[in-house]
């Protein structure tokens, strides 16, 4: 056990260098363009030709790309294992580090709530759908399911944003189902943010959207819990423990449930996955200064490609040490997962 | 001697024994009747949408309008935002033009990208899949490293950014073609995690054990043994992967819409009109109903093949 | 600012965007503004211009036309609190403001959401009342203690006197990173410094003093005392005074500049300091205004704090600001969250961003809240290279200029309540050409068969012109609706035309249009589409973009009459006279002198974003300026916690 963490450990590690080394080099594939934005708003004062060719060197300079790649590219890996990511390019050039631990508290809350709420919604679902497999329950619910996966989790935020601002607009439920003003965290035990904690406020922020992105993971855990149990449930020793007379609901917990939860957690993790990328699209609608936002703002907006690099690499690192959780949660979970 | 049951015999049985897959395959046979429109003759490398196997398709029979068209009220302004009603089945959008016609053109981009997407996500894939799974030692772990690190992108991040940097771009118009390519290599690594695994499953058979004693190739093995055995997930990748396309092609028009290509598309409708879902629900309704129905109809289809091609999942 | 918005777009957008917006930068010669992120969104009370008619008859804005606070500019009579209870709190709006999108550095800058930043944080000499009557009557004093002494006929010398005590900002950390600027007092060697350094050649960041021009018609500024300049000017200058008003003429301290070696050595020259260097910009944005830079969060938020030390202009003793503060915030930029948002009083101003519906909806609801029709005075237009082919052809202009449909405009992009502008923003209403001379002219006009008229004419000069292809049109790619509305624009032109193909299109960012027209090549932004910052003076709206050799100048158009008639109106102190120059310039312009004139037709101006905002009754001086760059005139703003619409309020 010992053993597969360590090598685990250090796969991942390769690992996050061979994603570090795609997003320097996608970046420097694309510098031209990068440049080109800086070198615009130099010509925008009206340029000549050769006033562009010096706004191109300075603009070069202050993106750092002005050094040769394999220069670059040390002091990007070297900066890397002390955890520099750099700093912003536009604005007030913030570190990104600082930037990034700013939102990732969102976003790790709203990950966590939506698979909560996921989880809530789905167990129960996926588990009556299979043990009332082909009864009229199951094809409601099924349909459900998949009614769930057609509709796009943006759409259902804003028919819910646009019908309560609509009829709920003044009333009570308008703070829980809107978007908000500010956001206020619910605990910042860390201080890894500057905004101020509010936890009522917070729950205003977060839940509504929590539940929509929930629902839409709750979707697919619910399709393949009902998979797995339908799986499990044939198995002789589930027909054992029926022929030795216990009853269904000790059968599904004690037998069934443990062994069908375990491919489930690899969905799970998926999901847990976009914890710190955050939910680009809910935290968008709803206003959240999560690292999805980040994203939104940093690549599409402006393009800030320094930034894009930090975040593209924290989010790696953290999707990858999530799946190695999770497989070493499997192989704890199920002995005959053990790894030598 | 009995009678070999007929085709029909067999889609009857089919819809009886799974009537949900029967409403996906009736929709999914629904959207492809609504891309279909007449050749105009040209041919072409494909390009999406009018030409997507190569030869060129005017506009499409069903849309009554070209997507295009503006609609006037009597006293010359333009009919925005109308309701639906015998001239306009689906009611008019904030530029006069007919929704239904634009729901009609798009399902084409959608439908194409989707299809396009998922070939080059499945060639590749499998591709990967098979070698990988296949040859196993250093070329199997090393590939699955990489293919690690490709997964590490979370899957609407790695198409923002690539979409926004897009270097097959470059300031020149973004060719939906290229879109569906971007959105096909995103989910190789899915599809190669699948194949691989059945490829690794397969491998152990001792049919293909025979056909090494036998002396085949590793070709051979893979081609005769391997493909066929594959096929079925295959097919199923398929049909689920092109609902996950759809959404994800209207998740990009809706957050980066200036760097999606232009034209008409669901998702453009669906994001150019959201903020006015309220008092005229109309382009906005209708273009997430396309995508809803689109997504639903693929699903139920790609249940449905699973339950009947996958062996594991046969009931008793 | 009322303009949509698309910043959720981008965002997406959430927007966006915008969306958005997504973004921009004017470009050269003429920038598109990079307002394009601008949505309309409430509003800055320093922002959003006073009203101009709706077009169409179908703007559902008009219902409330005789509702609309007018004066609702710097001209307003403002009542102030009349003990502490109107003291505190902080005014809470969605605007743009936390989008920083272009330097800090206010001479550098051409975006204008930073310049409702910078304008509370900095001071000019003068500053503008009123927008939509820019005359000098409405050119008031702000760090000069009264008008200037004009002196010669025709006038070339101006001496200007500070007041005195005017400090910088103070606050612990200002005193830690710049100890011997914070509580100093300003005298005439920052202004001289905030003026000269525009006029630098050498400077690294020479490209990126955009007003050059204005500045570079001072011939000598003297220092004749600590309070004292003498302005000499090159010619007589009639803008010369509103050169000192404009909206980035702010006065900043030398100390904020990061001086250093740059990349080639040379000292940087800029607040934005080079790569990380510190203290980062925004620990640098010190200057003398009523508020004081607190935080920025790109995207989130801008909130900025009382200066208790304010020199409070003609009238210390008041004690403004009032408010502790105002936040900006730059999430929710979509319609029904801002309904949301304002009906549960988390912001105290509201605007529209796609649809005024929900507007006057509520107003009716709600008839005490307090509404004011504004206007922006940026605007969209096209613009044509009149050295590529076929543009160069004053006849194929002029079809184009016939053949867009800008009623389609306004209805399609505005909702019905944008209006249509001509060379100089409708806003502007004392410059602009009036309005209902403006609509009644070829292009503009609706009446269908006027209309017809002008459609026909359109294709007669197309044909004449020989059917010329036209080259791949560059839309600028935010806010979205201009990329979005492409294809309606290709299709008016290609039926209006006759055209046998819709014509090629290509979207693109801002800068990427700006390198185009600096690049002089005709594959590149030949016939462009974007969205161009407001200015205040004719001088900004005409004379940059069409003398010869002007900053703005990306046709490369050079019309010796027109030259002449720009050089008048810069010779002219007689205003009336000097609008009537103005009014020959637009007339010249579109092509009522001569459809084709040499510069007839070289930039098509379609139409401005119209707008409205509404406010609670608690809310108290409130103005609305049709650009960015008034949150100086938040310093009168004040929050009544007596009033009835008070309660409720969170916070």
């Amino acid at each position: 056990m010992q053993a597969y963490i360590i090598r685990r450990c250090l796969l991942n590690l390769i690992v996050i260098w061979i994603v570090a080394t795609m997003v320097f080099g996608a970046l420097r594939l694309d510098s031209d363009n990068i440049v080109s934005k800086m070198r615009g708003q130099c010509a925008a004062g009206g340029s000549t030709p050769q006033q562009l060719k010096e706004c191109d060197q300075i603009a070069r300079a202050a993106l750092g790309l002005d050094a040769s790649i394999p220069e670059q590219y040390t002091d990007f890996i070297f900066n890397l294992v002390q955890g520099d990511l750099g700093n912003s390019a536009i604005g007030n050039k913030d570190p990104i580090t600082s930037e990034i631990k700013e939102r990732a508290l969102v976003s790790i809350e709203l990950g966590l709530l939506q698979l909560a709420f996921g989880l809530i919604i789905a167990l129960p679902i996926g588990i009556i759908s299979a043990i009332r497999q082909d009864t009229w329950i199951d094809y409601i619910l099924r349909a459900f399911s998949i009614l769930l996966l057609g509709i796009p989790v943006f759409v259902l935020a804003i028919v819910v944003i646009l019908l309560t601002s609509q009829y709920a607009s003044s009333g009570p439920l308008a703070p829980w189902l809107t978007p908000s003003a500010t956001y206020t965290d619910f605990v910042d035990p860390f201080g890894w943010t500057s905004n101020e904690s509010d936890p009522v406020h917070n729950m205003q922020n977060m839940l509504a959207p929590a539940i929509i992105g929930g629902l839409g993971s709750a979707a697919i855990i619910m399709r393949f819990l009902r998979s797995q149990m339908l799986e499990v449930l044939r198995q002789d020793y589930v027909r054992t423990a029926w022929a030795k007379g216990l009853r269904e609901r000790v059968i599904i917990t004690r037998h069934a449930l443990k062994n069908a939860l375990i491919p489930v957690l690899t969905i799970v993790g998926i999901i847990l996955g976009t914890l710190v990328a955050g939910n680009v699209l809910l935290e968008s609608i709803y206003g959240l200064p999560g690292v999805g936002q980040y994203v939104v703002f940093k690549i599409a907006q402006t393009p800030d490609y320094p930034a894009v690099q930090g975040v593209v690499i924290v989010v790696a690192v953290t999707l990858v040490f999530i799946n190695l959780l999770i497989d070493i949660s499997y192989a704890w979970l199920d002995p005959r997962i053990r790894y030598s | 001697m009995p009678k070999r049951p007929s085709v029909l015999h067999g889609i009857v049985k089919f819809c009886r024994k799974k009537p949900l897959g029967a409403i996906g395959f009736g929709l999914v046979i629904l959207l492809f009747l609504l891309t279909i429109g007449a050749p105009t003759g040209k041919v072409g490398a494909p390009s999406l949408p009018d030409r997507p196997f190569g030869f060129e398709m005017s506009q499409s029979f069903m849309a009554r309008y070209d997507g295009e068209d503006k609609f006037y009220d009597p006293d010359g302004g333009l009919k925005i935002l109308s309701a639906p009603d015998a001239d306009h089945w689906f009611g008019t959008d904030s530029a006069g033009r007919d929704i239904w016609a634009r729901t009609v053109v798009g399902a084409r981009r959608s439908l194409f990208v989707g299809i396009w997407a998922l070939i080059v996500a499945t060639v590749i894939g499998t591709t990967i899949g098979v070698v990988s799974g296949y040859f196993s030692g250093i070329a199997d772990t090393s590939t699955q490293r990489v293919m690690d690190a490709l997964q590490a992108f979370p899957p609407l991040i790695a198409l923002i950014l690539i979409v926004s940097i897009n270097p097959f771009a470059s300031g020149d118009k973004t060719s939906l073609m290229t879109t569906a390519v971007i959105l096909g290599l995103v989910g190789i690594t899915a599809v190669q995690r699948v194949i691989r695994s059945v490829v690794l499953s397969t491998r152990e058979q001792q049919y293909v054990e025979a056909g090494r004693v036998i002396g085949a190739t590793d070709f051979r093995i893979m081609t005769r043994y391997i493909l066929p055995n594959i096929m079925a997930s295959i097919i199923i990748i398929f049909s689920t992967g092109i609902g996950v396309v759809i959404l994800a092609e209207a998740a990009l028009s809706f957050i980066v819409p200036e760097k999606v290509p232009g034209g008409i598309s669901w998702g453009n409708m669906l994001s150019e009109s959201y903020t006015r879902l309220g008092e005229k629900p109309y382009p906005g309704l209708f273009s997430a109903a396309a995508i809803a129905t689109a997504v639903l109809a693929f699903n139920l289809c790609g249940d449905a093949l699973r339950d009947v091609l996958d062996p594991r999942l046969r009931s008793q | 600012m009322s303009e949509s918005n698309y910043w959720d777009k981008f965002m997406r957008r959430g927007r966006l965007s915008r969306r958005q917006l997504l973004h921009g930068t004017a470009l050269t010669g003429g920038g598109l503004a990079v307002a394009a992120m601008v949505g309309c969104s409430s509003a800055e009370p320093g922002t959003t211009g006073t009203g101009g008619p709706g077009t169409t008859g179908d703007d559902p804005l008009s219902s409330l036309d005789g509702e609309a606070v007018s004066p609702n500019d710097g001209r307003r009579e403002f009542v102030y609190p009349q003990d502490d209870s109107g003291h505190g709190g902080t005014l809470v709006y969605i605007g743009f403001d936390p989008v920083v999108l272009d330097r800090y550095d206010p001479h550098q800058t051409q975006f204008g959401p930073m310049y409702a930043n910078q304008s509370a944080i900095f001071s000019k000499l003068y500053h503008y009342a009123s927008h939509e009557e820019p005359t000098w009557e409405n050119i008031v004093p702000d760090l000069a203690e009264s008008a200037p002494e004009i002196i010669g006929d025709p006038p070339m010398t101006y001496v200007v006197k500070l007041r005195k005590g005017v400090k910088f900002h103070d606050t612990e950390q200002i005193r830690k990173d710049f100890p011997g600027l914070a509580g100093r007092e300003l005298t005439a060697d920052d202004v001289i410094y905030s003026y000269e350094r525009q006029q630098s050649t050498t400077s690294p960041q020479k490209a990126y003093y955009y007003r050059k021009s204005q500045y570079n018609t001072i011939d000598k500024m003297e220092k004749l005392d600590d309070y004292t300049i003498r302005f000499t000017t090159k010619e007589p200058t009639a803008p010369f005074y509103h050169f000192m008003a404009d909206t980035n003429a702010m006065i900043i301290p030398k100390e904020i500049v990061d001086m250093e070696p740059g990349p080639d050595g040379k000292p940087w020259d800029s607040v934005d300091a080079f790569g990380s260097r510190e203290p980062r910009p925004a620990a640098r944005m010190i200057g003398t205004g009523p508020f004081m830079w607190d935080t920025l969060k790109f995207g989130i938020e801008f909130i900025a704090a009382r200066n208790p030390e304010w020199f409070g202009w003609d009238d210390p003793d008041l004690g403004r600001p009032f408010m502790d503060g105002y936040k900006a915030t730059g999430q929710g930029l979509n319609d029904p969250t801002i309904e949301s948002l304002f009906r549960r009083k988390e912001i105290d101003v509201a605007g529209f961003i796609d649809n005024p519906q929900w507007m006057v909806d509520f107003k009716n609801e709600h008839p005490e809240v307090e509404y004011q029709r504004q206007q922006v005075s940026g605007w969209i237009g096209t613009r044509f290279k009149t050295y590529c082919k076929p543009f160069d052809d004053p006849r194929v202009r002029r079809a184009l200029h016939l053949a867009i449909d800008r009623r389609e405009v306004v209805d399609v992009i505005g909702s019905g309540a944008w209006v249509k502008v001509g060379p100089v923003g409708s806003a502007i209403k004392f410059w602009a050409l009036p309005q209902e001379e403006l609509e009644g002219l070829p292009g503009y006009r609706t009446d269908p068969a006027e209309r017809t008229q002008d459609i026909t004419e359109a294709r007669q000069l197309y044909e004449a012109a020989g059917r010329p292809a036209l080259p791949q049109i560059w839309f600028a790619d935010v806010p979205a609706y201009i990329p979005r509305f492409a294809q309606t624009y290709l299709q008016t032109i290609k039926n209006n035309l006759g055209l046998d193909e819709v014509p090629k299109y290509l979207t693109v960012p801002y800068q990427r249009i700006a390198e185009g027209y600096a690049r002089e090549e005709c594959d590149q932004a030949a016939m462009s589409w974007g969205f161009d910052n407001g200015w205040i003076d004719l001088d900004d709206w005409v004379y940059p973009y069409f003398k010869t050799d002007g900053p703005k100048n990306s046709f490369k158009v050079s019309d010796p009459k027109l030259d002449t008639m720009l050089d008048a109106q810069r010779r002219e102190f007689d205003i009336d006279a000097r609008r009537a120059i103005g009014y020959d310039i637009q007339r010249y312009l579109l092509g009522l002198t001569d459809p084709v004139a040499t510069a007839a037709h070289v930039r098509l101006d379609y139409a401005t974003p119209g707008g409205g905002s509404i406010s609670w009754p608690y809310l108290k001086n409130r103005v609305s300026y049709p650009w960015f760059g008034n949150s100086q005139w938040s310093s009168n703003v004040w929050i009544d916690q007596n009033d009835p619409s008070y309660s409720g309020r969170p916070g």
